[in-house]
């Protein structure tokens, strides 16, 4: 089928573009590469505790809740692009799905799979706000395909959903424009070896951590389950740095890092949590930022970032850094470490930049778009973003583009 | 009702319901005895899809309307799809059951209660049926941007050029300005807004005039209060505005010691610095190294905010020989008046350290609204705006309200690169929003019977609208203002109190300006 747009990646940046371009009476098929489209803020956690701290994770999953398949809406989860080929007017992509093994249109999102399955991760129900609301099986954890003919989910589905005989197909889209909006993937910190993440188990990033307080609702130490007394979160791990990361500044970990803190801090006050920076790049003002301190006991802000982090001998981690104000170096003990993770274009932003002869600049961010040839760039796939900033620029680029296709004939 | 047949269907889905088959015929009976409706038929789970080929061509023939009562959510197994086509959607009113469904045993009591939601159900959709006029058109056909910046400017012309009418009105001068379809109210200050969206009334004073001006939409970018670039006094020190720097550097003078602040003001206020244009100031700190215009270059800065890519520029120009020096808030950096030398304590160091600027380059920086826009606009009281923007629904560019959208410096301060794609997506979401270009209001409302209500509170338990309150006497009463005519509460009363009744035109009117209220 002719659509009027393709938009590839459904994260805050892609569902934002698919939304504008829905209300101003454009069609649109979203492709993405996860199971389910919402982007990396379906990882996330909410840091509103008290109140909202307008960390934005909720902004794209509403969207997604607003924007449901129709006629003018196509969403295609789990799909690779494979190839690309523009031919006078029409962009025509070939995309090869993985296999599923859930039909979301049968899937009535009952639940009972997920409470039937006796593996552990085997079946992935859909978070919040996701597009499509139906599970998927991870193949290579289902005991359907690991070991014994596993059928649970199966016999108590009510509509007859699964279908274990699912093979990858491919699917082949048209459209008169395409917006890429392949966004971020997050750095992996082993490469940054004094942090020691990967060796120390309470070295976490800060997704873990995110990860951690949507599953148990508080964060815990991975090692033993316990709660941490005393807390230290390194802004800046794999950004700003030319060993083990990326030369740019990745602009959303104050953001998140100073929500993840006060969401801690006000949470638990009887934990101490330390935040280590190199500047503070958050966009409402220094003093609006902070204003949540108040007068706590149990949080400390000060510049300049860990220097090392080490076991102690009482097997607590040491962390070696400068003090603030008379730079003496001081070295402190903690119960855990969060470090605070940039982000960097995706292999596939690559991949699809060179199909479409996009420009690149020197760390794989795509530079221009082409509003000539109907190619358009939203989100953070042309730089750092945060979710609030990326999801306003899928919507003006959205606009843009249904400007570009002009009135429907 | 008059004739027209109804078509009440209710789905079997007896593993989501927990009615039994004995339960279902009770139901299909009362339905059927029901004076309310033409039809009453039980279908097997319409998740299964022979059943909904069933459905779609027996039994909805000879109908005109249906209600469909359901255990699942209905938008999960898209009811509205396999339904007849022919009918038209405002027609099929779909009634989600399962707010009411009894988990465990008592099912068979919850009987009454299904038969009830879905009798009021039919009646609503009668009553909005009835309402010939439930499109209520925009009474303005014109959007007002309010801000004094180029990209309040940009925002109203390129709104005028998609034929919307815009009137910009802004608190400076506004010359030169003129499109087709633009209106340009300059000087003027704004005073107060009233009105529902698609009917705003704004009202401002010009030259010690107040007048009144309306609007459909209203998009709000910022007002711009400037930080006078002089320097303070008795010191010898030049200040040049980061905006003129190009003529500046062009001049070609060199000096010892040239600084780049990241906000003038904070020599003199505590105030937060604010630089929106930090891409301006890096570029000017760097282009000054690269032609040697001073010994010593220093950029004094509480952050250097030089986030995402903006970080490359920052390392070109320390490469270039860039000074970079943070400043702690509580000691902020002092001119020195016997010489022309800035005194700032390091913030990492703790060092005091005296740098020679015998220029000064700062940005002209914006500040938020003073006093704050939102105050000023004195917005009804139920709107509550203000809180509305420190809320989750707040994004950028997004609508606080229906119809009011802000962009930019209204939410807070930012860098300029963040501005502009907001200012786009918020021109995009105006003309989506003036193409509709009318409100559409459910029918219906539910009215109490003071005599018969025993206070038990169901009502006000059960509202998804939260449109059900106490009132004074201790009676229910129902807001009509935020009541959605669902029929939730007419099906629990216990006392058989609620009835739903057509709307009234001022209800209407209500209903859409409570709307823009975000349920809970």
């Amino acid at each position: 089928m002719m659509r009027d747009v393709l938009v590839i990646g459904g994260g805050p940046a892609g569902i934002a573009a698919a939304e504008t371009l829905l209300s101003l009476g454009k069609n649109v098929t979203v492709v993405d590469s996860a199971p389910f489209a919402g982007g990396v803020p379906l990882e996330l956690s909410c840091k509103g505790d008290i109140e909202c701290t307008r960390c934005h994770v909720c902004m794209p999953r509403d969207a997604a809740a607003r924007i449901r398949p129709s006629e003018c809406l196509e969403v295609v989860p789990m799909a690779s692009i494979q190839s690309v080929a523009i031919e006078g007017d029409v962009i025509k992509v070939n995309a090869k799905i993985s296999p599923r093994y859930v039909k979301p249109d049968a899937c009535i999102g009952c639940g009972k799979c997920a409470a039937a399955c006796p593996v552990v991760g085997a079946l992935v129900a859909p978070p919040h706000g996701s597009i499509p609301n139906a599970p998927y099986v991870n193949r290579e954890l289902c005991a359907h395909f690991t070991s014994k003919k596993c059928n649970e989910c199966a016999k108590v589905c009510p509509t007859q959903a699964f279908n274990f005989k699912e093979r990858s197909k491919e699917s082949r889209t048209e459209a008169r424009a395409v917006i890429v909006a392949t966004g971020l993937e997050p750095i992996d910190p082993s490469a940054v070896q004094h942090y020691g993440y990967g060796l120390y188990p309470d070295v976490v990033t800060s997704l873990d951590a995110e990860r951690i307080i949507s599953k148990y609702g508080e964060l815990r130490k991975p090692s033993d389950g316990q709660k941490p007394k005393k807390l230290a979160i390194i802004q800046c791990v794999g950004s700003r740095t030319t060993k083990g990361g990326v030369e740019y500044c990745s602009k959303f970990c104050c953001k998140y890092g100073l929500r993840i803190a006060r969401a801690l801090v006000e949470r638990s006050p009887d934990s101490q949590v330390d935040f280590l920076y190199m500047d503070l790049r958050t966009f409402e003002p220094r003093a609006d930022a902070l204003s949540w301190i108040g007068d706590k006991k149990n949080f400390m802000i000060s510049q300049g970032v860990a220097a090392k982090v080490q076991m102690s001998a009482a097997g607590k981690l040491a962390i070696k850094r400068t003090t603030q104000g008379d730079a003496s170096i001081e070295e402190g003990e903690y119960d855990m470490a969060v470090l605070s993770i940039g982000g960097q274009p995706r292999p596939e932003t690559k991949v699809l930049a060179a199909h479409l002869s996009l420009p690149q600049d020197g760390f794989g961010f795509i530079s221009a778009d082409d509003a000539k040839r109907r190619i358009f760039v939203a989100g953070s796939c042309k730089g750092p973003m945060d979710i609030e900033e990326s999801f306003s620029d899928g919507q003006a680029v959205g606009a843009r583009a249904a400007a570009c296709l002009g009135v429907r004939q | 009702m008059s004739g027209n047949k109804v078509c009440i269907i209710l789905s079997d889905c007896q593993s989501c319901s927990g009615l039994s088959n004995e339960d279902m015929n009770r139901m299909l009976g009362a339905l059927k005895g029901g004076a309310k409706a033409a039809h009453a038929l039980i279908v097997k789970a319409p998740c299964i899809k022979e059943s909904r080929k069933e459905i779609r061509t027996l039994h909805i023939e000879g109908c005109d309307r249906a209600v469909v009562g359901m255990w699942c959510h209905p938008e999960k197994i898209g009811a509205l799809n396999w339904l007849p086509k022919k009918m038209s959607p405002s027609l099929i009113e779909v009634v989600d059951l399962s707010i009411f469904a009894a988990k465990s045993t008592k099912c068979s009591s919850q009987v009454d209660k299904y038969v009830r939601v879905l009798h009021a159900s039919a009646a609503g959709l009668a009553h909005a049926e009835a309402l010939k006029d439930r499109k209520i058109p925009f009474a303005s056909k014109s959007v007002v941007v309010i801000g004094s910046n180029d990209r309040a400017k940009d925002a109203a012309k390129s709104l005028a050029s998609k034929g919307i009418h815009a009137k910009l009105i802004s608190m400076e001068p506004m010359p030169g300005v003129n499109a087709e379809n633009l209106e340009v109210i300059d000087g003027a200050t704004t005073e107060g807004l009233k009105g529902i969206p698609g009917d705003f009334r704004i009202a401002y004073s010009r030259k010690g005039q107040r007048k009144e001006t309306d609007a459909a939409s209203i998009l709000l970018v910022s007002e711009r209060c400037l930080s006078k670039a002089v320097p303070p006094k008795d010191s010898k020190v030049k200040v040049v505005p980061l905006e003129q720097f190009r003529n500046y550097s062009a001049g070609g003078a060199k000096v010892k010691g040239m600084a780049f602040l990241d906000d003038l003001q904070t020599l003199t206020t505590a105030a937060d610095p604010v630089t929106p244009a930090w891409h301006t100031l890096l570029e000017a700190a760097k282009t000054a190294a690269a032609n040697h215009m001073a010994d010593y270059i220093s950029v004094i800065a509480r952050d250097v905010k030089a986030a995402g890519l903006l970080e490359m520029l920052w390392k070109e120009a320390a490469d270039a020989g860039v000074k970079f020096i943070r400043y702690d808030d509580k000691s902020r950096p002092k001119i020195s008046k016997e010489d022309s030398t800035i005194s700032v304590k390091d913030l990492v160091l703790g060092e005091s350290l005296d740098i020679p600027a015998d220029v000064i380059v700062a940005p002209i920086t914006t500040r938020p609204w003073e006093p704050m826009f939102i105050e000023r606009l004195f917005l009804p009281s139920d709107w509550d705006l203000k809180s509305r923007l420190r809320g989750p629904q707040r994004g950028t560019a997004q609508s606080p309200c229906d119809g009011i959208f802000m962009v930019g410096y209204a939410g807070f301060n930012k860098l300029l690169d963040i501005a502009e794609p907001e200012l786009d997506s918020a021109v995009a979401q105006i003309s989506a929003f003036m193409q509709k270009g009318c409100h559409v209001a459910r029918g219906a409302v539910a009215v109490i019977e003071e005599g018969k209500c025993s206070a038990c509170l169901t009502c006000v338990r059960t509202c998804p609208y939260r449109a059900a309150i106490m009132n004074e006497s201790w009676k229910a009463e129902i807001i009509a203002d935020k009541c959605a005519g669902c029929g939730n509460c007419v099906a629990v009363c216990p006392s058989l109190a609620i009835e739903l009744k057509n709307c009234t035109r001022p209800q209407i009117g209500a209903q859409v300006a409570a709307s823009t209220e975000v349920v809970q």
